[in-house]
């Protein structure tokens, strides 16, 4: 199967067809879709910009721990609302430049942001090594990048 | 038309609420910096409200975990103003008659409220309970208003489009 027939299959799924027809549903998804990517970017802010130095007072390890969860659930929210919203246009979106920008982003946040977090979860250090820096520098660049193409599904 | 309409066309009307109401590029970015900005308010202030209701950083101070996230709350709510009201005043004739555009309005006084409340009151008896596992429940009320009306104000934000 290729990615093609699974958007053709997505918009033809009860999700997407539930979606089709409703009138409300895309507007409370993309809400939801909205909320949880606050929490998502807020949580992954605050970690971040503690590893980079810029705001410190809580270990960056207790941090990254006490978080995960936050950010780990909301970017579950995130991905069901986001299938949600898609099912809707599927095909839309499939040909979509902006969609595939985030979609080759949001892979790639996740690729660096899961080891990333293993390693702030042990960092006993009071302020991170460079090559860490460099890590949360990359992690919040592609986050922010994701929201950015995002939006742009919109406008393009 | 009262004066609070006649202002909102005129401030509709003046030079630079046309120019970005009219622009191809500068209202998108606006409007992209006020979404990201979100995050950096209300996802970072709804931390310290999880502390307050005793979800997160248990093993915190109440004012460790405020150090931490009020800076970036505050950068957040400079980004959301500045580019909120370059967005208003792009539709701000629109905006005026705009139910959910009021809503919110309501919502962020009421927002704004909240934490004077707080500070006046319980947060002056920090010391007593900063490290503290049994928060006042003035305080957990405080956090629990704070996240709940953050969270419908981005819901009344997004709203808005719906009603244009």
């Amino acid at each position: 199967m290729n990615l093609l027939s699974l958007f053709h299959w997505l918009s033809h799924s009860a999700a997407g067809l539930y979606m089709q027809r409703s009138s409300w549903a895309f507007a409370v998804a993309e809400t939801v879709h909205l909320i949880a990517l606050a929490t998502l970017g807020g949580t992954v802010l605050v970690v971040h910009l503690t590893t980079l130095g810029l705001i410190r007072r809580v270990p960056i390890a207790k941090l990254a721990t006490e978080l995960f969860p936050a950010t780990i659930g909301s970017l579950a929210v995130l991905l069901v609302t986001g299938v949600l919203m898609v099912s809707e246009e599927a095909l839309k979106c499939y040909y979509s430049q902006g969609f595939r920008a985030k979609m080759l982003a949001l892979g790639l946040a996740i690729v660096v942001f899961i080891p990333l977090h293993a390693i702030q979860a042990k960092t006993t250090r009071e302020s991170a090594p460079w090559w860490l820096k460099v890590g949360a520098a990359v992690s919040l660049l592609l986050w922010i990048s994701v929201g950015l193409a995002g939006r742009a599904i919109g406008f393009l | 038309m009262g004066l609070l309409q006649q202002f909102c066309q005129w401030l509709n009307d003046t030079a630079p609420a046309t120019a970005l109401r009219e622009s191809i590029w500068m209202f998108p970015i606006v409007e992209t910096v006020h979404v990201l900005g979100i995050a950096l308010l209300a996802g970072t202030i709804a931390i310290l409200d999880l502390r307050l209701l005793g979800v997160l950083f248990r093993g915190e101070r109440v004012t460790t975990v405020g150090k931490q996230v009020l800076p970036l709350v505050w950068t957040g709510f400079a980004v959301l103003s500045i580019s909120g009201v370059m967005l208003f005043a792009a539709e701000a004739a629109k905006s005026y008659s705009n139910p959910a555009f009021r809503l919110k309005l309501a919502l962020l006084v009421l927002a704004a409220l909240n934490p004077l409340v707080y500070y006046r009151t319980v947060y002056k008896r920090i010391a007593e309970w900063d490290s503290s596992p049994a928060i006042p429940l003035q305080a957990k009320i405080a956090g629990g208003i704070s996240i709940t009306l953050w969270t419908a104000i981005i819901a009344a934000g997004r709203a808005i489009a719906y009603f244009n």
